[in-house]
């Protein structure tokens, strides 16, 4: 902190005062244009979204202010409910197998083999793919009577699937998002391995401790980092699934992969119900805010026992 | 014994997931050389016994690809270009310079990253809208041109490992802050400028909601909102409907082989230690 500048009065400070005030000037210029994005293009539209959810607006009428009767629609609409427990529970499927299988991959990965660089490149690719694309290669795959993945079903003794029927295409598209991503938390998890320092592992070598300790006493508890950034970032990105139920699904069948994402998209741009959309994304954002809170004081309050 | 068995082990799911991951690369691949009536043959053809371009050219007459990759492009390297002068710049900023409050902005524009775009949607889309920018590329390009709280964090991350003595001895030397800057900061932040560069690109590539919102026109059109829209028209060709996602993946793939060191790299850089 810059001392309080009234009680330096000496005239040779003076100039240092001057400078300094100009360099605080300079510090403010090189920050502007990022942080002064921030707010016109994030901070203040998130604030917005509160007021607009308390209107009805169409872009066609006037705005109208009605209070909290969006959010009582909300609650006695049996899409909006549907929707709620779609996304929930795909977050809970793919938040979960996506870390575990990392873990999986990662624990091959750290070993010293020979050409183990190679794998990670590759592990890597579907993340930087564009999902429209991929999931229009996936959907192909996909196909239930003349795709790739039943003949290798049909092949291995086990029975076509119909990816797309009601009770599997939100499957299809959770499998899509796993493929797409796991790469990604993959080398996350890499790094934090192999960022904890040898000497733990050396000493717990020294008093023989078996694999799996080592894993829950050291591994583990020194990763907690990197999964909290995992976690909250999955989830909050998991919540936010969109493209590939659009180009997958496009919501159905039924509304069967209307998640919420989706729901907000078509309410705000085919109903034009701006007001209604912004009460769902409200919702969501409490929701969001609500679980990353939760997950920041349960990573705080579990303390391992290193020693 | 057990060793040799273990590691066979290990390559094994190595490979396996290696196969998984490039499986649907593969299979886009070759139904976009098949001719359109093989490619329902049951059992599949593996490899194709005949090397067919011609559903590339089939697309590309159906839709107008060059119009949409220009599109795209021109949107994507204004934003990169923006997104690494002005993520630099606050980088700088945050890391080297000393302001009242420099701190506090700094913590409000890291929590940005828990605002799920999601949230924003609305009211960005209504300020467009009251700006006259839908149907415009300044729709696209300036929300996201003065850089993101992950680009701001990922060089000052960069910037505060960088010694004091370069810019002290620049100082020294006469140059001013903003010459210091340039001349000696940027330089050396090289390779963080590309890993940031190349993720931007990427990203912006990829984008699809917000252009499927924004722009009506469909001679504007992005990439992969007008591959979502080829969808449509080719129900019963897969042959050129995988032409169309191998042409829209095409550069990413190419980025991505001649670069992806950085990719690696903008994993690691992402600071968590």
């Amino acid at each position: 902190m810059i001392s309080n500048p009234t009680l330096e009065h000496a005239p040779p400070l003076l100039n240092k005062q001057k400078k300094i005030n100009r360099n605080w000037l300079y510090g403010y210029l090189f920050i502007l244009p990022t942080f002064g994005a921030y707010l016109l293009f994030s901070l203040i539209p998130t604030l917005a979204v509160f007021v607009l959810s308390l209107f009805r607006w169409d872009f066609v009428n006037n705005p109208s202010f009605v209070g909290v009767q969006n959010f009582n629609r909300l609650f006695h609409d049996p899409l909006f409910i549907k929707s709620l427990g779609i996304t929930f529970s795909y977050v809970l499927y793919n938040v979960p197998l996506q870390y575990l299988l990392s873990l999986i991959i990662v624990l091959a990965l750290s070993r010293p083999l020979r050409g183990v660089k190679a794998f990670r490149v590759i592990y890597l690719v579907p993340w930087v793919t564009t999902p429209v694309a991929i999931s229009i290669v996936w959907k192909w795959v996909l196909s239930p009577t003349t795709g790739v993945m039943n003949y290798l079903l049909g092949k291995m003794g086990m029975d076509r699937v119909d990816w797309f029927s009601s009770a599997m295409a939100m499957k299809s598209v959770l499998m899509v998002n796993i493929w797409q991503h796991t790469g990604f938390s993959t080398l996350i998890m890499l790094v934090g391995i192999q960022s904890i320092p040898k000497m733990f592992y050396e000493s717990a070598k020294i008093d023989g401790a078996s694999v799996t300790r080592v894993f829950w006493h050291i591994t583990l508890p020194l990763l907690k980092p990197t999964l909290l950034f995992l976690f909250i970032t999955g989830i909050i990105g998991s919540f936010q699934i969109f493209d590939a139920v659009y180009t997958i699904t496009n919501g159905g069948p039924g509304d069967s992969t209307s998640v919420l994402y989706f729901l907000i998209y078509k309410q705000a741009f085919n109903f034009l119900d701006m007001g209604y959309a912004s009460a769902m994304s409200v919702i969501l954002f409490l929701i969001l805010m609500i679980i990353t809170l939760l997950q920041f004081t349960v990573f705080r309050n579990t303390t391992y026992d290193l020693s | 014994m057990k060793k040799v068995l273990d590691y066979g082990l290990t390559y094994m799911l190595l490979i396996f997931f290696a196969v998984i991951s490039l499986f649907p690369f593969y299979w886009m691949l070759i139904t976009s050389l098949k001719d359109r009536k093989r490619a329902f043959v049951y059992p599949p053809e593996w490899i194709p016994d005949q090397i067919l371009l011609s559903n590339f050219s089939k697309v590309w007459n159906k839709i107008d690809f060059a119009t949409y990759m220009s599109n795209t492009l021109f949107v994507t390297v204004i934003l990169v270009a923006g997104q690494l002068m002005f993520c630099a710049m606050a980088a700088y900023g945050f890391s080297r310079m000393t302001f009242p409050g420099r701190d506090f902005i700094f913590v409000l524009l890291l929590g940005s990253m828990m605002i799920p775009q999601i949230v924003t949607m609305i009211p960005l889309y209504i300020l467009m809208k009251s700006l006259g920018w839908i149907d415009t590329y300044k729709a696209l390009i300036i929300p996201g041109m003065f850089g993101n709280a992950f680009g701001v964090f990922m060089l000052r991350q960069f910037f505060l490992g960088v010694p004091k003595e370069f810019e002290d001895a620049a100082r020294i030397d006469g140059a001013g802050i903003v010459r210091t800057f340039v001349t000696i900061i940027l330089p050396m932040a090289k390779s963080a400028l590309v890993t940031l560069g190349v993720l931007t690109f990427v990203q912006s590539w990829n984008n699809f909601q917000w252009p499927l919102i924004i722009i009506n026109s469909p001679e504007k059109q992005v990439i992969s909102v007008a591959l979502a829209s080829l969808q449509g028209q080719f129900t019963a060709d897969m042959t050129g409907m995988m032409a169309g996602a191998l042409i829209t993946l095409a550069p990413i793939l190419i980025i991505f082989i001649v670069a992806q060191k950085y990719f690696v790299q903008s994993i690691q850089m992402s600071g968590f230690k």
